[in-house]
């Protein structure tokens, strides 16, 4: 049998070092398990690394009581010491005199997977906001009418009890991204619906992505948006009626979202493909946004359109 | 010489590692590659009484500067919070960010970048300029280079003066 504890140690100091330093910088005494200090025994090991340079300082005026003090994640470009470390630094005493005690932690293995999620999250995030950005400049700049131009101004009151008349919000949103997607998109509008200022960045992107992902589906769009309820003094509900129709571009799109290869897309109604499509953006949104969306069926005044459903926003604060 | 810590902060892909890069080295990349916590460098910039070391941390960037470790922020003499012309949602936490760095860092000089100049119209800029909570205090480009050098000049020279009181 190995002794376990013996290869946990030895495995383990791999990844550890200790280092003692004096009140200078100079290396008393060092493990060396990750790199060797042998070097810095006559000369301060903070002239080779700017990191412990800046810092050194505020680690030496640390006292023996003082909790240690932890920097996680930094990236080392130093020679003999490249990766990723946590570094916590403390006091020690040693035979009446105090010594600064650096543990080093190689994480950089681990903060690989880390670096490679990040990066994608980010570039993901970036070329969302991105986009949306380019869109609303678009629905502000060009069209110069009163509507876009009072939700400007507004927007730039930055007044958070600012209330919008949706209506204006939705248009300029629907004209860029007619404009931007080179296809109609038509509105029809019930009655003065307002938006409190603080909803109208989460609503936009909503929006936004709910009509990139029904647009990804279907060859003609004919989309109209029917704000039907909406309490001011409540910030975190809206309600809007969603119609789309039109052929589907790409029944794989669908027999993917239902995990279903066999799926005959052509069986399928206007409705159910309404339906998808609004179920694929609610799943996306929920999974972006941190929100999610109710669907349910309206009332019977709304019979004569091919569906209707009624979208609820739950923005989590 | 005069030893000094500034951090670069501020929301995610904003060009901070791209000043870092264009102050330290001289250098830029187009490609975005993200941080995950902190790099530090240092460089020395002269000064009308002197010279000043500066040892920069580029810091991984936060949607809200609480996300950062307080540890990074020890002993700071100064702060460049950035935020990118190009995508709104970046300076959309200016005040509160800047209200928790001071806080935080009550002796740090802090200055507001707006960088990437390169990809935006003077006629945005003066829109994005007016609907700010908190004025921005220089607009720089770490593609072109255009007012790094200024940026840390400038701060450098406030905390010499700072440090030499």
């Amino acid at each position: 049998m190995i002794n376990l504890q013996q290869y946990k140690e030895k495995r383990l100091a791999r990844f550890n070092q200790l280092v003692l330093l004096d009140d200078v910088g100079k290396v008393v005494q060092s493990c060396n398990s990750i790199f060797d200090t042998s070097n810095y025994s006559n000369k301060s090991i903070c002239s080779d690394i700017p990191f412990l340079d800046s810092i050194f300082d505020i680690i030496n005026s640390i006292t023996l009581h003082s909790s240690e003090i932890l920097f996680s994640k930094v990236e080392s470009s130093f020679n003999q010491l490249k990766g990723v470390y946590d570094f916590t630094f403390s006091k020690i005493l040693i035979e009446n005199k105090t010594y600064i005690l650096w543990a080093i932690y190689d994480f950089t293995a681990l903060y690989k997977d880390l670096i490679d999620y990040q990066q994608r999250y980010n570039d993901l995030e970036i070329k969302k906001q991105l986009s949306f950005s380019v869109f609303e400049s678009i629905a502000k700049y060009p069209q110069d009418n009163e509507n876009v131009k009072a939700m400007i101004a507004a927007l730039n009151k930055k007044d958070d009890h600012q209330e919008f008349e949706l209506h204006a919000c939705i248009q300029s949103v629907l004209d860029a991204f007619a404009y931007l997607k080179n296809t109609t998109i038509t509105y029809t509008n019930s009655g003065v619906v307002k938006i409190l200022y603080g909803d109208i960045t989460w609503f936009k992107f909503v929006l936004y992505n709910l009509l990139d992902n029904v647009i990804a589906a279907y060859e003609v769009i004919d989309i109209q948006l029917n704000p039907v309820s909406n309490d001011a003094s409540d910030r975190t509900y809206l309600n809007l009626n969603f119609l789309f129709s039109g052929p589907i571009k790409n029944p794989a799109f669908f027999k993917k979202i239902l995990n279903n290869p066999n799926l005959d897309t052509n069986a399928l109604s206007n409705s159910e493909h309404v339906f998808l499509s609004k179920l694929y953006a609610v799943q996306k949104i929920a999974h972006q946004y941190n929100g999610y969306m109710e669907l349910k069926p309206l009332d019977d005044s709304y019979q004569n359109l091919v569906i209707t459903l009624a979208f609820s926003f739950h923005f989590k604060r | 010489m005069l030893k000094t810590k500034v951090l670069l902060t501020g929301n995610f892909g904003v060009g901070k590692t791209s000043l870092f890069q264009r102050f330290i080295h001289s250098k830029f990349d187009e490609r975005y590659l993200t941080t995950i916590g902190v790099k530090v460098d240092k460089k020395q910039i002269k000064v009308d009484n002197g010279d000043v070391e500066v040892f920069l941390w580029d810091v991984a960037g936060e949607v809200s500067q609480d996300k950062v470790p307080v540890s990074y922020f020890l002993g700071a003499h100064g702060i460049i919070y950035v935020f990118d012309l190009t995508r709104p949602l970046t300076d959309q936490n200016l005040m509160s960010d800047l209200s928790y760095l001071k806080k935080l860092a009550p002796k740090a000089i802090i200055k507001v970048v707006a960088n990437k100049k390169d990809l935006v119209t003077p006629e945005q800029i003066a829109k994005i300029g007016g609907s700010l909570d908190v004025p921005y205090n220089i607009i720089t480009s770490a593609k072109t280079g255009e007012n790094v050098e200024s940026l840390f000049h400038d701060l450098a020279k406030e905390m010499f003066q700072n440090l030499s009181k």
